[in-house]
């Protein structure tokens, strides 16, 4: 492992250096990868861009639900039940001659739509007129809208009859319905014809005083959803780019600092979507959000590698350029990495996500980490080298201003290091009692705010017709011919009684109201009863019209289908009555079968499906996160510590949407995978600056406030890059996408606090060895031979023992130990010298000489006070060690500690046996 | 959800039937030059110069003018792939002295609405149709404009037999060139509807050239969009001199992807046939 890792920094050194000496060659490839891209996206031809966009909502279903195959069934047997316009006509009197007038001008207009396929209206059906042994169906024509005694007649068999009762025009006669059906056969092909928007236009077109308009249904709210997240595509990544350039600018002052982040999103965005062209994949919803996340992201990758090079822009030994960059290079290769790994890993968690479109977007977003990493790591350093001549005279901004209060910030999370690990503890838990309450939910319309004309238009319709949100119950007989049976349409008849007394049902349409309203018109029985033998119900299928009555019960009477309008669209209010519908169904006999349907239940079940996914995405992204961090601190307890900062920023994010009542859906849950991933990059960042400093200061309090004072800036402006980036979606229509960019800017806001405040006060009390430093730390040639107390240890061993306990630098003429001080610490020397000595009658009286390997102070360690001073001679590097430290390396390396502690008895035993009882006793000290 | 629902089959079952059997085609009083000389057996169009209303006269002039008896067999196959047959008697007989066409059409199987019996009667301004329930004993007449629905659960529909077979058109047609259709010179006659339905809006007819019978439809929407076709089996076209008839075709709805196959028996010629048949009181009466 050690000699792995020797190579791999080696082998990386070499890289480095290669790619410094190679700029012109990093450009000449990045330039043939773009121009291949360039090739293979545009087809310069037709002057097109080969890459398809599928604008249904098709993909936020997850396949394989429970409710797929009864979905599928009922479309095979039924049509799409789901897939009507509503128009709604709302004025003093619908049945008035101008109203009727309107309408039919309207009913007109829309026929005239391309797709339209048909459009029912007041004034297009054909309505019953009955008596005397003769029945008209005639549709009203425009000479009879003055008919103030045919329109009564017309009104009242409109309001009795089961059939059309409230369905054309409502019971108060001020609201009237237009029903429109679409030849489209998806909704790519519904947005592609613009169907919908022209039914929309043409409708709100004839709106004028007294008379109010409004258009809903579910390809209108799907047609909608569709052009606002195509739209929004269209300006947010130049809006995100446009934004972040000006935060480049005032961050970096220079040219560099924009220009080059931006050549560089742009190539990695190229390359992606070159790559999604290749592999002939639409963007689709989901995946068209890949783009300005990766644009966002590339940016703040960037921002890191630039502030490092600045800062070694401004380093006086580093004027050769090729040797800045490859210290860049060296520098920046094991983060950039690492966070690109983990990033990735965020992303690809998602992949246990059961909507293809979540797993598709995963899989772009993490090409697009990859082609992005590998920029910031070949080109990006390949054009500062070509490019930066001369260093600049002047910090960069803000620069004092962030050290400044950078060594504030450190200074006081170390000072008040248990009160803010306290306070984050307190949070963090109270962070997970408020997920508690998290609910699972979506709406299909809600993703519209509340001024929208589509949620306005929708609430107005629903709150008129009672419902819009259908939803249907396929129910299965046993035998051909089954709902020929008058005992089996009693019971549908009782179960629509049932599901109208249900507060979320607005209406209820079945066979049983079809064959009541064709028993009322043809056999005259006014009092609405349900034919009584098989004979006449067959009968009255038999003269039914065959289209209307082929989308509620199926050509042999086997199988038959109840329509309901739900005035809730909430999936989590959906749920709800589900159970209660699905429980009702479950006293059928077992000649029976029902099932509930529909796009409604589709929605609710995938939204179950996704949300209940999330743990275990979650889950996976923080072990293999935890995984990471182990493997970087060479342990998998450090990696768990290192963990926890990201634990409680996932924690604070849940417990946000418990707060402030934000459901947990598809939306949500990809926030939190995405977060997670570039949340923890500055935690990684700041980590391995820890690592260093810690090192190089051997003191974890101090690597705490240099490493917090390293990053600051750099993670300030990720962060602020990040979440800058996501808040330009919050300026879009689609409130799902609003919600989105809050929840991603709040939890990179709550990750950058805890990376300011938690991680130092936390990580300053934890003694952190990684296997790099291990193998960096230099205790000097043939360590077992020169100093007694490694004797035996391997050198990973020794310098194991060597970075559990304190390296310390102690400059010369300073006295190290004071005579009559209590002990407890035990020091070995690594170099340089030290002398022992002792006041006699006011005399100094030297003692001893200390160098290499020797041992001091084990005298105090066992208890006692010092015997006599200590005073380094030269400048000196000491291992010091105390009971805490033996304890803590007993527990964790057991076999280490029996070996140390055998030669420290060695030590002391060879002490007892010198001579010379004055050296003797000093040199216990 | 549709509103149009049971009523506006009534008139429609019939008239597809009336179709079936080229009833009432059987125009009582010819109205032109055209059609008084085809009706009198003139001889055969001449394919290069014949006029759209002589083609039309020629296919009118098929149709039967005596009372008659048919078999029909009407064979849907739903989305759902189920299958469902429908087996009828029309029974044609002209009023004596107005000459109206008056058809009876008595439903045979299946069993559950067996009896089920409709009456059309041809008359000024408008036809008039009963219609019979055997389980209800009820007589009910029924008039209605909306004649471009499906009916008993086949896709025909009373306006596309009635516009095809030129009875009551309303729209422009004009000749545009010709074609063969199975191994049969065939006339092409493009009808551009005058009140275009939701289900289509044209039509284009492929006339045989020696029959003057149309062996293929097709139905058009208003993007030109082909949404049904009825095609005859030209296997089957026959000649009952002086009648050519087809007894085989099939109906395709593309849109709802259903279709319907129409089986006809032989034409057989029944002079003495009740006038009982044709009474709104008796119709459904077994009379014959």
């Amino acid at each position: 492992m050690s000699s792995a890792s020797i190579g791999e920094g080696e082998r990386r050194a070499g890289i480095a250096a290669r790619l410094a000496r190679h700029p012109w060659l990093v450009i000449a490839i990045a330039v043939a990868l773009t121009l291949a891209s360039l090739l293979q996206l545009v087809d310069f031809g037709q002057r097109r861009l080969r890459l398809d966009i599928d604008p249904s909502l098709d993909p936020l279903i997850a396949p394989n639900l429970p409710a797929t195959p009864v979905d599928e069934a009922v479309h095979a047997r039924f049509g799409a039940p789901d897939d009507t316009v509503l128009v709604l006509f709302q004025s003093d009197n619908v049945y008035s001659p101008d109203s009727l007038g309107r309408i039919d001008a309207l009913t007109k207009s829309l026929q005239k739509i391309d797709d339209v396929a048909e459009v029912q209206s007041l004034t297009s059906v054909a309505l019953p007129r009955s008596g005397d042994g003769r029945l008209s169906l005639r549709r009203l024509t425009s000479d009879e809208y003055g008919d103030d005694r045919l329109l009564e007649e017309l009104r009242r068999n409109i309001d009795t009859d089961p059939l059309l009762r409230g369905q054309l025009a409502t019971l108060d006669g001020r609201s009237a319905a237009i029903r429109v059906s679409l030849s489209t056969t998806s909704d790519r092909e519904t947005l592609e014809s613009g169907v919908a928007e022209a039914i929309v236009y043409t409708a709100h077109a004839l709106q004028s005083e007294g008379i109010r308009i409004s258009v809903t249904g579910m390809p209108i709210v799907r047609d909608a959803t569709s052009r606002t997240v195509i739209e929004q595509l269209r300006w947010t990544v130049p809006a995100i780019t446009l934004l972040l350039t000006g935060l480049l600018a005032l961050a970096f002052r220079s040219w560099r600092g924009v220009w080059l982040p931006l050549v560089t999103i742009g190539l990695s965005l190229l390359w992606t979507m070159a790559t999604l062209s290749a592999i002939g994949k639409p963007l689709n919803l989901i995946t068209s959000l890949a783009p300005p996340l990766l644009a966002t992201m590339g940016l703040a990758y960037c921002a890191h590698v630039l502030t490092e090079f600045e800062a070694l822009l401004r380093e006086p030994q580093l004027r050769d350029r090729q040797r800045r960059i490859a210290v860049l290079l060296k520098e920046i290769a094991g983060p950039v990495t690492l966070t690109g790994v983990t990033t990735g890993v965020g992303l690809l968690a998602l992949l246990t996500n059961d909507l293809p479109a979540i797993r598709e977007f995963a899989l772009l977003s993490t090409l697009g980490v990859f082609y992005t990493v590998i920029l910031v790591l070949t080109f990006v350093p390949a054009m500062l080298g070509l490019t930066v001549r001369r260093a600049p005279r002047k910090a960069l901004p803000g620069n004092a201003a962030f050290e400044r209060g950078a060594l504030l910030l450190g200074r006081f999370d170390i000072r008040f290091r248990r009160g803010i690990l306290w306070t984050a503890t307190i949070i963090g838990l109270l962070a997970i009692f408020l997920s508690l309450r998290i609910t699972v939910g979506d709406r299909f319309v809600g993703a519209f705010s509340e001024k929208s004309e589509v949620r306005e238009d929708y609430e107005r319709v629903n709150e008129a017709l009672h419902g819009v949100t259908p939803l249907s119950i396929y129910v299965e007989g046993a035998v051909p011919g089954q709902f020929l049976e008058p005992q089996s349409l009693q019971m549908l008849d009782e179960l629509e009684d049932w599901l109208r007394q249900q507060p979320e049902v607005g209406s209820v349409t079945g066979l049983v109201d079809h064959l009541r309203s064709l028993n009322r018109t043809l056999t005259g029985q006014q009092g609405g009863e349900l034919p009584a033998t098989r004979e006449l119900v067959s009968q009255l299928l038999f003269f039914g019209d065959t289209e209307t009555l082929s989308q509620f019960v199926d050509s042999d009477q086997e199988t038959t289908l109840i329509n309901l309008r739900l005035t809730v669209d909430d999936t989590a209010d959906i749920a709800a009555v589900l159970a209660r519908i699905d429980a009702r169904l479950e006293q059928f006999p077992r000649s029976l079968h029902a099932q509930t349907s529909g796009q409604a239940v589709l929605m609710t079940q995938s939204v179950d499906r996704v949300t209940s996914g999330q743990l275990e995405s979650i889950a996976l992204a923080l072990f293999v996160i935890y995984l990471c961090l182990s493997l970087q601190f060479a342990s998998l307890w450090i990696g768990l510590l290192a963990s926890l900062p990201t634990l409680l920023q996932t924690a604070l994010y849940f417990g946000a949407l418990g707060l402030f009542g934000v459901k947990l859906n598809a939306t949500t849950s990809l926030v939190e995978c995405l977060v997670l991933g570039l949340a923890v990059d500055d935690t990684i960042h700041y980590l391995a600056r820890f690592n260093a400093a810690a090192r190089r200061t051997a003191s974890e309090t101090t690597a705490a406030v240099a490493a917090l004072s390293a990053v600051l800036r750099p993670i300030t402006l990720t962060k602020a890059i990040l979440a800058t980036g996501f808040l330009v979606l919050v300026t879009g229509d689609l409130q799902n996408q609003v919600l989105f960019g809050w929840l991603a800017a709040f939890t990179l806001i709550a990750a950058w606090l805890v990376d300011v405040f938690v991680t130092p006060a936390f990580i300053s009390g934890v003694r952190i060895v990684t296997l790099w430093d291990s193998l960096r730390l230099n205790l000097g040639r043939n360590v077992q031979q020169t100093i007694p107390l490694f004797s035996g240890l391997s050198a990973r061993q020794s310098k194991l023992f060597a970075l559990m306990s304190r390296v310390e630098m102690i400059p010369a003429g300073v006295l190290a130990l004071r005579e009559g001080d209590d002990g407890g610490d035990v020091y070995v020397v690594i170099d340089g010298r030290l002398v022992a000595w002792t006041q006699r009658g006011g005399e100094r009286v030297p003692l001893n000489t200390f160098k290499r390997g020797d041992v001091f102070g084990e005298a105090g360690y066992f208890g006692q006070k010092r015997t006599a001073n200590v005073e380094t001679l030269t400048k000196v590097r000491v291992l010091r060690f105390d009971d805490a430290d033996q304890e803590r390396i007993c527990r964790r390396h057991p076999k280490l500690a029996a070996r140390i502690f055998l030669n420290l008895n060695r030590i002391q035993a060879e002490r007892r046996s010198r001579p010379e009882p004055l050296e003797l006793e000093a040199e216990g000290i | 959800m549709t509103f149009k629902f049971a009523r506006t089959g009534f008139a429609a079952g019939l008239a597809a039937l009336v179709f079936a059997t080229g009833a009432l085609a059987a125009d009582p009083a010819p109205a032109t030059a055209v059609e008084a000389d085809v009706a009198a057996g003139l001889p055969a169009l001449n394919p290069a110069k014949a006029s759209v209303e002589q083609i039309q006269a020629c296919s009118r002039a098929n149709l039967a003018a005596k009372g008659s008896l048919r078999d029909v067999t009407l064979k849907s196959k739903g989305r759902d792939g189920k299958e469902r047959t429908l087996k009828l008697k029309l029974f044609w007989k002209p009023a004596k002295g107005s000459g109206e066409g008056r058809l009876n059409a008595r439903v045979v199987e299946p069993k559950e609405v067996a009896g089920s019996s409709y009456l059309l009667i041809e008359a000024q301004p408008k036809e008039q149709l009963y219609f019979y329930l055997p389980a209800a004993n009820k007589v009910q007449q029924v008039s209605s404009d909306d004649l471009t629905r499906p009916l008993w659960g086949t896709d025909l529909s009373y306006n596309d037999l009635k516009q095809l077979q030129g009875l009551a058109v309303s729209g422009t047609t004009k000749r545009a060139g010709d074609e063969v259709i199975e191994s049969r010179k065939t006339y092409v006659l493009e009808t551009k509807l005058a009140d275009a339905t939701p289900q289509y809006s044209s039509l284009k007819s492929y006339v045989d050239q020696q029959s003057c019978v149309p062996l293929k439809t097709d139905f058009l929407d208003k993007k030109g969009k082909v949404v049904k076709t009825l095609d005859a089996d030209a296997k089957t076209l026959s000649q009952l001199d002086p009648y050519w008839f087809v007894t085989a075709y099939t109906l395709k709805d593309l849109s709802r992807g259903t279709q319907t196959a129409i089986e006809l028996s032989d034409i057989f010629l029944l002079e003495q046939l009740s006038e009982k048949n044709f009474d709104p009181t008796s119709f459904y009466l077994a009379n014959e």
